[in-house]
């Protein structure tokens, strides 16, 4: 088949969804296959078609097409539904597994496209019914296939293999409850990955899980959905599934883009000029506009041909003004609990993560340190991803703050706003007390005490004259604190009293 | 109305027969389902409120084998299926079945732990052996068994428990109220801390019968182990032969 022609049967599938914005299908050569001009082959494309594909004939093409833009612009859709059907899958796994869980989203998604495509249009019946006819008479099918199968000639009442498995009932009762219903998928994903998980693998299923932000290339920028519910471990599971590398950084990543920070600037109330006024005796005469004056007649009379300009009070927008730079210093002692959702760490790692971003996005240059018994010290930057990478190390050793390193930092950039988080065991406050001191006269110091039981009255009193601290009783509030302030500081706002 | 029930009624034969069909958000695929729809704390109206009234969704639910996490929801809908059925309900042997029973009638071969508990009305027939906890926390119906292990019928509060063989340890603890029979013989501290209600057993109770009880009532037909009574303030014991040390005011039937 020439290329113009599979080009028109892919024109013609855009056009039976609406024109859906998809990148054309490229077709793939195999190594050892000659390149034809013009084209080019990426492993990873997508839409890609091979000779072997071409030679099924325009109808078995264009149910192809079909069913890939059905995934594209219905099951999943977005990187959003597509981790949700693989968290669930991953959650109705006894054993999770993200390879397991990427065929069970694959197969769910396949039996919802397809039955969308049954219901859309009945003409199409022969054309949806084609592909899994092909399946039906592979030499290799499997018994997860071959349940899948006999649901399929049940659910659609098609001419396909029958089977007589439990599994097949039970996976019928799941679908007895629609599939255009988007709020149950993921508890349909969940029990299908039940049902099917002792028959795994089978032929269906492989293959990457098909979403448009994957199909563009941007899926790695992206936020994933839900992060802030899960663990890392599960954040990474959920992340393999879907074929992205999931990583500490990208864990609290995802989760910061679903804090907002309030911006409230201030509207400034100064006089301005505004049009002219009649000029008095009373008034100073260094107001008197002569030349005005004399513009509309030829002889001043004093409060009768005499003006000036008169000037009204009212807001304007505030004045541009440079912003603080920001130092973040992070406690990553063993007290700190280490990253698990709802620990120390994990929230002080959330909040520093949310107020660099925002500086950032403001601006400013950015310096952090991350400390236990030894330190990590990242220099003044605007490379908010090794920023990132240095808050996440976790020590877990003593509470050795390094005053020095905080100094120097700070004078690098006077009047910097220095964001400290910690949970006060520090075991050399005295120590280091002058060096950091001198960070705090230097900078704007901003300390976040979590752990209130270990309040001292004498610390608490030095601490109180570094700058503002705040004690923290609920680790919750950590987050909206430190957002509250670095939103404060970035708007212009005083908020060291 | 929809426009697709608009389409459907206006070109009735253009409608597909093969059409998969709308479902229902409510429907519960299995017990995992519904016990992640309601979440750690069952409790049984909640159970109710999503299993509905639908004969077929019970039916299966019943049919399926309860983890250890879907145990508790198992034994709701044991009760829920009870009640709703018009003659006596053949269970498995799985634990908690029967429970918060209000009506109907349960028959089981043996019984798991944890039968019968916190029921309110209703039978509950074990053809054999049941488990520990048998009718905890009752507070009327009825529950016979065979036989029953430690812990039956403890913090009773009304209702009836038969049981025609021999009841394990720490029977009728903490009992406010119902009554208690036992054909054959029974462990040790029957009675314990027993404020009100009855216990009668046809064979012998074991040691420190009656233990701390404040009231109620308790007849040994047999013997009674040592220390009956002691430390006890108040109701009445009496037993057919009493054990060494028994504590002042317990009666020798002779």
């Amino acid at each position: 088949m020439e290329s113009w022609s599979w080009a028109r049967v892919w024109q013609r599938s855009r056009r039976n969804w609406h024109w859906p914005l998809l990148p054309p299908p490229r077709l793939y050569f195999r190594p050892g296959e000659t390149k034809q001009a013009g084209e080019f082959s990426f492993s990873n494309y997508q839409i890609a078609l091979d000779e072997e594909i071409l030679n099924q004939g325009p109808l078995y093409l264009e149910s192809l097409f079909d069913h890939l833009i059905a995934h594209y612009v219905f099951c999943p859709r977005s990187l959003e539904g597509a981790s949700i059907l693989a968290r669930s899958a991953l959650e109705g796994l006894k054993s999770p597994d993200p390879d397991k869980a990427r065929a069970l989203v694959n197969i769910f998604s396949d039996i919802v496209v397809d039955s969308l495509r049954l219901e859309r249009s009945e003409t199409d019946r022969e054309k949806v019914l084609l592909s899994w006819k092909k399946l039906a008479i592979e030499q290799d099918l499997m018994e997860l296939d071959r349940v899948v199968l006999g649901l399929l000639r049940r659910y659609w009442e098609a001419d396909l293999p029958a089977c007589t498995r439990t599994e097949v009932s039970l996976l019928e009762r799941v679908f007895s409850a629609g599939f255009r219903e988007q709020s149950l998928w993921p508890r349909q994903c969940r029990q299908i990955a039940r049902i099917l998980e002792p028959l795994l693998p089978g032929i269906l299923g492989r293959g990457p899980v098909r979403c448009l932000e994957i199909l563009n290339g941007s899926a790695d920028v992206l936020p994933l959905a839900g992060a802030e519910d899960l663990e890392p471990g599960q954040y990474n599971l959920v992340s393999s599934a879907l074929g992205l590398e999931g990583d500490l950084v990208r864990w609290y990543r995802d989760q910061s883009y679903s804090i907002t920070i309030q911006e409230a600037p201030r509207a400034r109330s100064e006089e301005h000029p505004s049009g002219p006024e009649r000029w008095r005796l009373t008034d100073p005469c260094s107001e008197l506009d002569v030349a005005y004056s004399l513009s509309l007649s030829p002889r001043l009379i004093p409060g009768v041909t005499t003006y000036k300009r008169g000037r009204e009070k009212g807001l304007m927008a505030p004045l541009g003004r440079g912003v603080p730079d920001l130092l973040v210093v992070l406690d990553s002692s063993r007290s700190m609990e280490g990253h698990r959702l709802g620990s120390k760490t994990h929230r002080a790692t959330l909040a520093a993560f949310k107020a660099c971003r925002y500086a950032h996005s403001k601006g400013a240059m950015l310096a952090a340190i991350n400390f236990s018994e030894k330190y990590l010290s990242l220099p003044w930057t605007r490379d908010l991803s090794a920023v990132e990478r240095t808050l996440v190390e976790f020590f877990s050793t003593r509470t050795h703050i390094p005053g020095e390193a905080i100094r120097a930092l700070a004078e690098e950039r006077p009047g910097c706003l220095i964001l400290c988080i910690t949970d006060t065991h520090i075991q050399n406050l005295y120590q280091e007390w002058e060096e950091v001191e001198r960070a705090a006269l230097a900078g704007s110091f901003v300390l976040f005490c979590i752990d209130q039981d270990y309040k001292d009255r004498h610390v608490e009193g030095a601490l109180a004259g570094l700058g503002r601290v705040y004690y923290i009783n609920r680790l919750e509030d950590l987050v909206s604190i430190v957002v509250e302030i670095t939103g404060r500081a970035y708007a212009g706002e005083s908020f060291i009293s | 109305m929809k426009l697709s029930s608009f389409m459907d009624s206006a070109y009735p034969q253009e409608r597909a027969p093969t059409r998969p069909s709308k479902g229902r958000k409510d429907m519960i695929f299995s017990l995992e389902d519904l016990a992640d729809r309601i979440g750690e704390r069952p409790d049984r109206s909640s159970v109710e409120e999503l299993v509905g009234e639908e004969r077929s969704q019970i039916d299966l639910l019943l049919s399926s084998q309860p983890g250890k996490r879907c145990a508790l929801i198992w034994g709701y809908i044991s009760s829920l299926a009870a009640e709703k059925s018009p003659e006596a309900l053949h269970l498995p042997s799985f634990d908690y079945a029967g429970l918060e029973l209000a009506k109907g009638c349960i028959m089981m071969d043996r019984a798991g732990d944890h039968v019968g508990e916190r029921m309110r009305g209703g039978r509950i027939v074990v053809q054999q052996e049941a488990g520990d906890y048998l009718g905890q926390e009752m507070k009327g119906g009825g529950i016979v068994a065979a036989s029953c292990r430690d812990y039956a019928f403890r913090q009773m509060k009304g209702g009836w428990g038969v049981v025609k063989g021999d009841a394990g340890k720490f029977l009728g603890l903490g009992n406010t109220g119902g009554r208690i029979a036992v054909q054959g013989s029974c462990g040790q501290r029957a009675g314990w801390m027993m404020r009100s209600g009855r216990l009668y057993v046809r064979g012998d109770a074991g040691e420190y019968l009656g233990l701390l009880m404040s009231g109620g009532e308790i007849r040994i037909l047999g013997s009674a182990g040592r220390r009956a009574g002691w430390q006890r303030k108040g109701g009445s014991i009496a037993a057919g032969r009493l054990g060494q040390e028994a504590a002042d005011g317990v009666l020798e039937l002779g």
